[in-house]
């Protein structure tokens, strides 16, 4: 009984039907409302959540159109942990496909870049090593594995998003113009607790994405170098892998 | 001179962290809602900043303790890693659930109060308790619903949880108002039904009053306000039946400015020093 009991009040929380009232006490009058505070506690709690987490969304969308296509993806998404914090996750995804914002795919972009934001300052803490701190390892002969620091995340954007959601964190807005400009993204937190975006070549892009599959990475690293095809590009490769690990994007794996 | 600390605390919300470690006011303990602090960064570096100059308590509010299922692993070992990083004074969640499978609601959603009940929220605190190594403090939700079937009574439900595994009560006297209001109890017969001696904690906060469609009023849960005077009465009869007991001033949306909070908790504190002065008169 208290399975039915559970199921059948998460269901009506979610579908808006009100099969609990069989279970209830009908002596207390109103059973409707009573159910609406719940499923309104709900809807409106989730609504401020994401109003929170995407406040550069909502200022590209209007109040109005951001709160109606909030409520669509509220009345589809279930929160699918008791932490609050993981709601959301699937929002930019939610827009980048929803039709009435196909000729603002760029929305889409500018969400997932305020998701990695708010994930990166939410995530646990590790600490990072630096280029110095792998150079004394490997001269010591010490065997290890490097992994994306927790709050590391990567986007592909097709449009200048990090630069518009960069414009619209400066008071007043001064206005910028969407272009056509694809670009990989990476976010993170560095060891001071500041979130931080950087533009990857796809080289690393893809090395970072490797690691994140959690394959080796010591052999993704050195295949990426070695796929490099002059001197030069290798140097640059190096560069931007140097001066990204002293950034804080890399953590020693637990797994090796 | 100082004036003695408070025995009462605050529920400690974002927009006051720096402003509470610049000025220190002195309050018996804050209290923090256990998932805002599951990840790092700033965050949990100011939480430990807190703990480094006041008591901290952890109170959770999506564990899910009445789930007819197990506790979720992961959430109940990230409230383990906090506790082990803070040391909090007490360790709090409700006699609720909030999910059924993996759909869950930012709510704290009604258990009926029946045998299969207790054995579910008996099997989920003793286990939260084992792997926290934490007496656990439960609270008693607000009430907008009651369900027909029913073994216990909510302070009997309550007082017997206790018993069969050594948990505590966080005794909520603005929602034991808000259900006596909304389900048509004595609040005060629900005071005295609750066993003393498991009360650790208590909480008082500020409700809204809302208009049904057939006229009458409901009373929601808010914690968007100053404690309302039926509330302060309430509180103050059950200081004078239990005596003493930590509390705590919760304020969790429109949230005022950090004196009027620390006003608030010096409001119950004068209070529980008069009911339990008179109290001493007396005996």
């Amino acid at each position: 009984m208290l399975e039915t009991i559970q199921k059948t009040l998460i269901e009506d929380i979610h579908n808006v039907s009100r099969n609990l009232a069989p279970y209830l006490d009908e002596s207390i009058a109103n059973i409707g409302a009573r159910i609406d505070i719940f499923a309104n506690n709900r809807k409106f709690g989730h609504l401020d959540l994401l109003a929170s987490i995407y406040p550069t969304t909502k200022q590209l969308l209007g109040e109005d159109f951001f709160d109606a296509i909030a409520k669509d993806f509220i009345a589809g998404s279930a929160q699918a942990s008791g932490n609050r914090h993981e709601y959301g996750s699937d929002f930019a995804r939610f827009l980048a496909s929803h039709s009435r914002l196909e000729k603002m795919q760029y929305v889409g972009e500018v969400a997932a870049i305020e998701w990695m934001q708010f994930g990166a300052s939410l995530a646990d803490d590790a600490a990072a090593i630096t280029i110095g701190e792998i150079a004394v390892k490997m001269e010591a002969g010490e065997v290890f594995g490097l992994a994306l620091h927790p709050s590391a995340a990567i986007i592909e954007c097709k449009y200048n998003s990090l630069e518009i959601w960069q414009a619209h964190q400066k008071l007043p807005f001064e206005g910028i113009e969407l272009q056509a400009s694809k670009s990989n993204l990476l976010c993170w937190r560095d060891q001071d607790g500041e979130v931080l975006f950087s533009k990857i070549s796809d080289d690393f892009s893809n090395l970072l994405l490797i690691s994140q599959l959690k394959t080796d990475f010591g052999v993704a690293l050195s295949e990426a170098i070695l796929s490099q095809e002059s001197s030069s590009e290798t140097t640059i490769f190096q560069t931007e892998f140097a001066q990204l690990t002293d950034a804080g994007i890399f953590t020693i794996s637990k797994e090796n | 001179m100082n004036s003695p600390p408070l025995n009462c605390g605050i529920g400690l919300r974002a927009p006051h962290v720096t402003e509470l470690l610049t000025t220190l006011p002195r309050l018996a303990f804050v209290e923090v809602h256990s998932e805002n602090y599951f990840g790092g960064g700033l965050a949990r570096k100011q939480l430990l900043e807190v703990r480094q100059n006041y008591q901290v308590s952890l109170h959770g509010v999506g564990l899910s303790l009445g789930r007819f299922d197990a506790l979720d692993e992961k959430h109940i070992n990230s409230l383990k890693k906090l506790i082990d990083d803070i040391d909090p004074l007490y360790v709090s969640d409700h006699l609720s659930f909030s999910n059924f499978g993996n759909a869950h609601v930012p709510d704290l959603l009604p258990v009926p109060l029946t045998n299969e009940a207790m054995a579910a929220m008996v099997r989920n605190v003793s286990k939260a308790q084992e792997i926290t190594k934490r007496r656990f403090l439960i609270e008693n939700p607000s009430n907008y619903v009651r369900y027909k079937l029913a073994d216990y009574s909510e302070p009997q439900f309550l007082n017997e949880l206790c018993q069969k595994t050594d948990c505590g009560i966080l005794l909520d006297v603005n929602n034991i108002a808000v259900s006596a209001h909304n389900l048509g109890n004595n609040p005060r017969e629900y005071i005295d039904a609750v066993d003393a001696k498991f009360v650790g904690e208590i909480h008082l906060a500020g409700y809204q009053i809302n208009q049904l469609a057939d006229g009458s009023d409901i009373i929601i849960d808010t914690h968007g306000n100053k404690v309302f005077d039926d509330v302060w009465a309430l509180y103050e009869y059950t200081i004078a039946k239990l005596g003493k007991v930590p509390t705590l001033i919760e304020w969790d949306c429109d949230i005022p400015t950090l004196d009027i909070l620390i006003a608030e908790a010096a409001r119950a504190d004068a209070i529980a020093n008069a009911a339990t002065n008179e109290a001493l008169a007396y005996a």
